[in-house]
């Protein structure tokens, strides 16, 4: 049995360039690093551990709100080899900073590719509804090989057919 | 026929008789200059043989004199090209100032059966092909005149393939994608090659589509007939590329089937979604297209109205992109390789689209894309200090980082208006989505300059024409925003926040003053006029009179600034900002922070960041920093403490502590 911790807190690099140790008084000119920004989501933060033991597997799955909000919806599934049978957890309400924590049972079959344990989740919060989906990785497995057509004019090309 | 007598006459004095009558004599006349020869011209004039008492002399006398024929094409005058097939008629003259008789020999270098007449006439080259066609005439004696070369391009017919390419936008709703929904939109000004069909790598003609989709290709009729048409993910002008970043970015392409193009001249391309009809996609032919498209129709609002010349654009799109965050011990390399792309973003130099279906792909989500496009848009051509991270509708954020998602936003519905309600579809079957409208102004309980929702609105309204909305009197297209966000919010002293952008807009178009402050009132997103780029004066503290002023000054020295604690780094609140006006002083500035949290400090000048003081704990020093005379600079105070309000106290000190 391994254990994954897993953590996705939609922190990217401008915050953490803002916590990163400098000099002093640093050298005139030194432009920061371009911030990552996302598209918009929602007010969470989700944590999955994986107790990946074929062939039953459990995610500990946490998803904590930084805003309160309402109709909220955490959903798991799975991609390529991994299966989720589970419902959605409903709650009515969450507070602010409020943790909910779940345990989902799913089976990791023989990856195709990567395969992924997915928490989306949804609710109400102070404008409306917000969505974010996360995902997980739980296998790796052989990944497709796409050969690229180098053309005579010096072209890569990942060349798909139209139909 | 010779009559006897003369046969006897010429048996006697044989060696005479063969020599007068023009036989071999090369050896004495290739000893003959070209002086001699005209020097003694009028003698050959006059030898006709019958002196047979000097005969050797009259031999080399004959050798010596002979002339060369002089020769000339009279057709065709130059070189000529021709299709296959096609006649060209040579026509010769030459004249042998001997007298001699003269032999005649074109050459057609393979191209047709050689010919020894002056004129052949119309000459028929039936294969493609560069000939050079020769023309040589020479006397009786082997004298020849200059050889003279023609040379004929011989091509076959040019083949020719027009048509138009498409490619499937499904398109996104409430629902998530919608399947039955889906329209065939044109490619626009995409690149086109067209490549053999046996061999993809050769390419025998390339073009670009125009705004409708169409193409016209034609390669040189001795190329392949059998061809295959292919699509290129990457608009020419601007240069937009969408790559897989997942397949060492190699750029996208879609193929037609075989064509003869002896069979046709037209040949539509549509480039199909891949969606089988019941749960799953065969292939994703349409996805980069739809992606390339979105970005495309950014660009080109803002070319319709403004003379822009935008960067390249990099668009990193894949089917293996996933909403998985980078790992702790994956670079950032890997990551992307591997489609660990966290979230569709701009991460300074490209975009990255998510595209794992069942999860979370984004490639039809055409607001999404523009989103992302904005962010490149400010980064390339305007400016932006946002912080970055989380973010999401109804929070209450940095106005950096406000102002930068709400420009998304906005543009993303300003792009595709009068459709202003931005979709993001998910999910297993991608039936999942969730939405809002940019253009509700009342959407958000806590309106604000720390609002993206607040600026989004704000800025759709700005472009937006017509209204029933009363305080929503503006409509000044693409064009006035474009010159705010290039001009004076890439260059505001302040940052780039909501503040600096209405103030911009407010000198750019003056008369519309007015309904600028009616807007920005609404709801109360300011609270007073815009004063300038630094929102001096405002009212609205978002609930918590903390927040305000938005951008603190020294009092005697030093100010105390309040901050909000929290895990997250970007929200109102944990950042302050503090003008600092250079007179070419240097300064030490510090901070003093209560509860033992930690802030870091940074100054900035236009943006730019010159100087930080970034250690563990509250007690930040930035020793001598040297300020020059008239520059504005903002020091950037970051609170990175979890106690639920705390203070931190900046002094400046005039030169080394």
């Amino acid at each position: 049995m391994k254990t994954l911790l897993l953590l996705s807190a939609i922190v990217f690099g401008a915050c953490q360039s803002e916590r990163a140790a400098a000099p002093i008084a640093a050298p005139a000119n030194v432009e920061a690093p371009a911030a990552s920004a996302g598209k918009p989501g929602a007010p969470v933060v989700i944590t999955v551990a994986l107790d990946a033991a074929r062939p039953k597997s459990l995610a500990h799955v946490s998803v904590r709100f930084t805003q309160p909000g309402s109709a909220i919806a955490i959903q798991s599934s799975g991609v390529r080899g991994v299966t989720v049978d589970a419902p959605a957890l409903q709650r009515d309400a969450v507070a602010a900073d409020e943790l909910v924590t779940l345990d989902v049972p799913f089976v990791a079959g023989e990856p195709m590719g990567e395969s992924l344990f997915v928490v989306a989740v949804s609710g109400r919060f102070a404008s409306g509804e917000r969505r974010t989906v996360r995902a997980f990785v739980v296998d790796r497995g052989a990944k497709q090989a796409k050969a690229p057509t180098t053309t005579s004019d010096g072209e890569r090309l990942e060349i798909v057919p139209a139909r | 026929m010779r009559s006897l007598s003369s046969l006897v006459a010429c048996g006697a004095a044989a060696a005479l008789c063969l020599t007068a009558c023009g036989d071999d004599t090369k050896s004495s006349r290739d000893t003959t200059s070209p002086t001699d020869a005209t020097s003694k011209g009028d003698a050959v004039d006059g030898s006709d043989g019958t002196n047979a008492t000097d005969a050797t002399a009259q031999d080399d006398e004959v050798a010596s004199e002979n002339h060369a024929p002089v020769a000339e094409v009279t057709a065709p005058a130059a070189d000529v090209s021709i299709a296959v097939g096609a006649t060209v008629t040579f026509t010769a003259t030459c004249i042998d100032p001997d007298g001699d008789t003269l032999t005649h020999a074109w050459d057609f270098d393979g191209g047709a059966p050689d010919s020894a007449v002056a004129s052949p006439g119309a000459i028929t080259f039936a294969t493609a092909g560069v000939f050079a066609v020769t023309y040589t005439c020479s006397d009786a004696h082997g004298l020849a005149a200059d050889v003279i070369t023609r040379t004929v391009t011989v091509t076959a017919p040019a083949f020719a393939l027009d048509g138009t390419i498409t490619y499937d936008k499904v398109r996104a709703t409430n629902f998530g994608l919608d399947y039955n929904d889906i329209e065939a939109r044109p490619a626009r000004m995409i690149e086109v090659k067209l490549v053999a069909a046996d061999d993809a790598e050769q390419v025998l003609a390339s073009t670009s589509t125009d705004a409708d989709g169409a193409y016209h290709l034609e390669w040189p009729g001795d190329g392949p007939s059998d061809v295959v048409l292919v699509a290129v993910a990457r608009t020419t002008t601007p240069k937009i590329t969408v790559a897989d970043n997942t397949n060492e970015g190699a750029i996208y392409a879609s193929s037609s089937d075989a064509i003869d193009a002896t069979l046709t001249t037209t040949e539509d391309l549509h480039i199909e979604s891949g969606w089988n009809g019941a749960d799953a996609y065969t292939h994703r032919a349409a996805a980069p297209f739809a992606a390339l498209d979105a970005a495309y129709a950014a660009a080109a609002l803002f070319l319709s109205e403004r003379a822009v010349v935008f960067p390249d654009l990099q668009i990193y799109w894949s089917a293996d992109n996933a909403p998985v965050e980078r790992g702790a011990e994956e670079s950032e390399e890997a990551a992307m390789a591997a489609g660990h792309i966290g979230t569709s973003h701009w991460n300074g130099t490209a975009l990255y689209i998510l595209g794992l279906q069942d999860v979370d792909a984004d490639e039809f989500d055409d607001h999404i894309i523009v989103h992302e496009w904005g962010h490149y848009f400010e980064h390339k051509l305007g400016r932006a200090d946002s912080p970055g991270g989380d973010h999401g509708q109804g929070d209450t954020k940095d106005p950096r980082l406000a102002f930068g998602e709400g420009w998304g936003n906005a543009l993303s519905g300003i792009v595709f208006a009068p459709d202003s309600v931005y979709v993001d579809t998910s999910g297993v079957g991608q039936v999942d989505a969730f939405t809002f409208d940019v253009d509700d102004n009342d959407a958000d309980e806590t309106p604000g300059w720390f609002s993206e929702v607040s600026v989004q609105a704000t800025l759709y309204d700005v472009f937006d024409s017509g209204s029933d909305e009363a305080f929503d009197q503006l409509a000044t297209g693409i064009g006035p925003i474009y010159d705010v966000m290039v001009g004076a919010q890439k260059h505001t002293p302040a940052l780039t926040t909501l503040f600096s952008f209405i103030d911009a807009l407010r000198h750019a178009v003056p008369a519309d003053s007015a309904a600028i402050d009616l807007l920005t009132a609404h709801n109360g997103v300011m609270g007073v006029p815009v004063a300038d780029a630094y929102g001096t004066g405002e009212t609205n503290d978002g609930g918590d009179p903390a927040n305000l002023p938005v951008f603190a000054s020294f009092d005697e020295g030093s100010v105390e600034l309040t901050f909000v604690g929290g895990p997250e780094t970007n929200t109102r609140g944990q950042i302050r900002f503090v003008r600092l006006s250079g007179d070419g002083v240097s300064y030490t500035i510090t901070s003093e922070t209560s509860d033992d949290e930690d802030v870091d400090l940074a100054i900035v000048r236009d943006g730019v960041e010159v100087a930080s003081a970034r250690t563990e704990g509250g007690s930040e020093r930035i020793e001598d920093f040297a300020t020059e005379d008239g520059a504005e600079y903002v020091i950037i105070v970051s609170g990175l403490g979890t106690t639920e309000h705390y203070t931190s106290t900046i002094s400046l000190e005039e030169g080394a502590p």
